[in-house]
């Protein structure tokens, strides 16, 4: 089926939910549901490649800090993931290798600055063996 | 917006005792771990929105804080948030273990409003609002992430985060008389820029003087209607002035004060054997070591946030001065007042006829102290504080002064605005077809944004009637209103 995500209302904020056969295949995923929220975002030049790690026992708390991780990459730097490599994404851990590019600023629409990825309604859940996620982001 | 998440099973549907015209209670037995009631300030229309979301399980949650006292509050603008609800309000007793929460406060911290009069009347300038609006749009940054040409090095941040709007006026961004028309002269003590990390300082070097976006925005606006000719007098508001609203907050130098925090304590919970309904109101006892790191840095925002307000004013005066050919001085752009809305303050409150020293964490709340109040400037100590609550784009907003029985029953506290009403996706859905920016043009209302979307999204109707609002408070004798003011011009970030 491929990974997928949606938005959904939440009164002042935004909802994303994300759908993936697999748990390797969220990150990417809700990286593009991140951006999505921003706006209409298009990577120009070539960024760096960037590998991340996170330790803890609840892997949607270190899917909500990979997401605030690219957060701050993208107010930062300007910079937005092209590419998600997970080397691990277990109940311990949470590493990805990233491919940052770029993002150019003439062909993208910026539509809402994101204040933060919350831990509200935070979940990941394994449904008939896919995976459903859900985090809210503040604007 | 693929999917609408305040269907049916989005909705309140707990216990909501109506105690009078104004007050809703959500009574202890309703959720396991409360410690206190809630009490949600609504009119009978305006409870009908409020129970569908789940804003109302929120102050059941709040409730459930350690070392909270007197009960969790929610003003009429409540709306559902993330931890606290917007409109939220919660004091805790730090003596008796209670707790600071950076879910009480926000991302935005010290998001707030501040109201700049002038002598220059309405009649008299009409035509050249739109040029006023256009200068005012290049002049102010606005928009996503947008950086101003106000830079400070991080020697600088630290004297402003640590002394507040003081600092910047004393570069000269302002007049001596803003610092004294700011709540708490524009300085939350207690600021500890060490606790703020290197992120949030380079994140907040580019951005102090900046509007940002979302629900963030700058006000032409005109005064509609006096309610209380003595106390508008004393504000030096008069029936047909112009005057300029100012809402923004801490910008990314906030947000990443609270996700800093919010990582800092996320151990906190099990630490100190705390049990929480919702990972979001993540909190530690305010005199521990973690408790004390966020409200020094939160304070540190709160400060930047003021510096933030107090420099588009200084923008906002070179412009009007620019297009009008007179001096700030000779225009009167005078500061009202200037409010935080998203805070969590240390105050002295009575409980139990006890003057007790608490945490009050006011989340999208005002503070509305009363007349006599010794935090109150001297020039309002007679009539209360002034309390700034901005309507929506289209409609109006209001100055309130605060009333004893804010004192008695809220922390004197009072609503921050008027609260949404449709999520982001239903705006947006509710514009297809429409161009927001016409539709205002065709009431007197002419507005710059930098996204359509976001004025979508931002438009009128997504909001409730401040007017309503508003109302309710005056009804429970919390405020009182004083002056109502319409928007002639609009900047949205």
């Amino acid at each position: 089926m491929g990974a997928s995500f949606e938005l959904f209302d939440h009164t002042a904020d935004v909802g994303v939910r994300l759908y993936a056969d697999s748990l390797e295949e969220l990150p990417f995923v809700a990286a593009k549901g991140l951006y999505s929220v921003i706006g209409q975002l298009r990577g120009g030049g070539l960024g760096r490649q960037q590998s991340f790690e996170f330790r803890d026992d609840d892997p949607e708390i270190m899917l909500r800090d990979f997401l605030a991780e690219l957060l701050y990459l993208f107010v930062q730097e300007g910079l937005i993931a092209d590419a998600v490599e997970v080397d691990e994404y277990s109940d311990r851990a949470l590493r990805v290798n990233v491919t940052l590019a770029l993002v150019d600023d003439g062909a993208s629409e910026f539509e809402r600055e994101v204040k933060a990825v919350t831990y509200h309604d935070l979940t990941l859940q394994e449904v008939d063996g896919a995976y459903v996620a859900v985090f809210i982001v503040d604007i | 917006m693929s999917k609408n998440n305040t269907a049916a099973d989005q909705h309140y549907t707990g216990p909501l005792e109506r105690l009078d015209d104004c007050r809703w209670l959500v009574p202890k037995s309703s959720k396991p771990g409360m410690s206190v009631d809630g009490i949600v300030y609504a009119s009978d229309a305006l409870i009908e929105h409020i129970r569908r979301d789940k804003a109302p399980e929120q102050v059941a949650n709040v409730a459930c804080l350690p070392g909270i006292v007197g009960r969790s509050l929610a003003m009429p603008d409540i709306h559902w948030g993330y931890g606290f609800p917007i409109g939220g309000v919660a004091a805790t007793d730090p003596a008796q273990g209670g707790v600071i929460s950076p879910g009480g406060v926000g991302y935005d911290i010290n998001c707030g409003v501040r109201l700049i009069r002038s002598d220059v009347m309405f009649e008299d300038i009409q035509s050249q609002v739109s040029h006023l609006v256009d200068e005012l749009f290049k002049t102010v940054p606005c928009g996503v992430g947008k950086g101003g040409r106000i830079k400070f090095k991080r020697q600088e941040l630290n004297k402003l985060m640590a002394d507040g709007v003081g600092y910047v006026v004393g570069k000269g961004y302002g007049w001596t008389s803003d610092v004294e028309m700011t709540e708490g002269n524009g300085c939350l003590s207690g600021a500890r820029s060490d606790y703020v990390s290197d992120r949030a300082y380079s994140r907040g070097e580019p951005q102090c003087g900046t509007l940002g976006s979302g629900n963030h925005f700058l006000e032409v606006q005109v005064v509609d209607e006096v309610f209380d000719e003595r106390a508008a007098s004393v504000m030096g508001l008069a029936l047909g002035q112009v005057a300029v609203m100012i809402h923004s907050g801490s910008r990314g130098l906030g947000y990443q004060v609270c996700e800093d925090a919010i990582r800092d304590l996320r151990s906190a919970p099990k630490k100190y054997g705390i049990d929480l309904p919702d990972r979001q109101l993540v909190c530690a006892p305010l005199h521990s070591p973690e408790g004390s790191r966020y409200y020094g840095a939160m304070a540190a925002a709160a400060n930047y946030a003021w510096c933030n307000r107090q420099i588009m004013t200084h923008l906002t005066r070179e412009v009007f001065s620019s297009v009008l050919g007179r001096s700030a001085e000779r225009l009167g752009l005078h500061l009202v007042y200037d409010v935080a809305h998203n805070i969590a303050k240390l105050e002295t409150h009575d409980i139990a006829g006890v003057p007790t020293k608490l945490c009050v964490h006011r989340k999208g709340a005002t503070r509305a102290f009363p007349p006599g109040h010794a935090e109150v400037p001297a020039r309002y100590r007679g009539i209360g504080q002034p309390v700034l609550v901005p309507g929506d784009m289209g409609r109006c907003s209001y100055v309130l002064t605060g009333e004893p029985a804010a004192m008695a029953e809220t922390f004197g506290s009072s609503c921050h605005g008027a609260g949404r009403l449709m999520s982001r996706g239903a705006a947006i859905r509710a514009a297809k077809g429409r161009s927001i920016a016409k539709e205002l043009a065709a009431r007197g209302i002419y507005v710059r944004a930098t996204s359509r979307k976001g004025l979508d999204e931002e438009q009128p109707e997504a909001y409730k009637d401040v007017s309503e609002v508003v109302e309710v408070l005056d009804g429970a004798r919390i405020t009182k209103k004083v002056a109502k003011l319409r928007p002639v011009g609009v900047i949205k970030g």
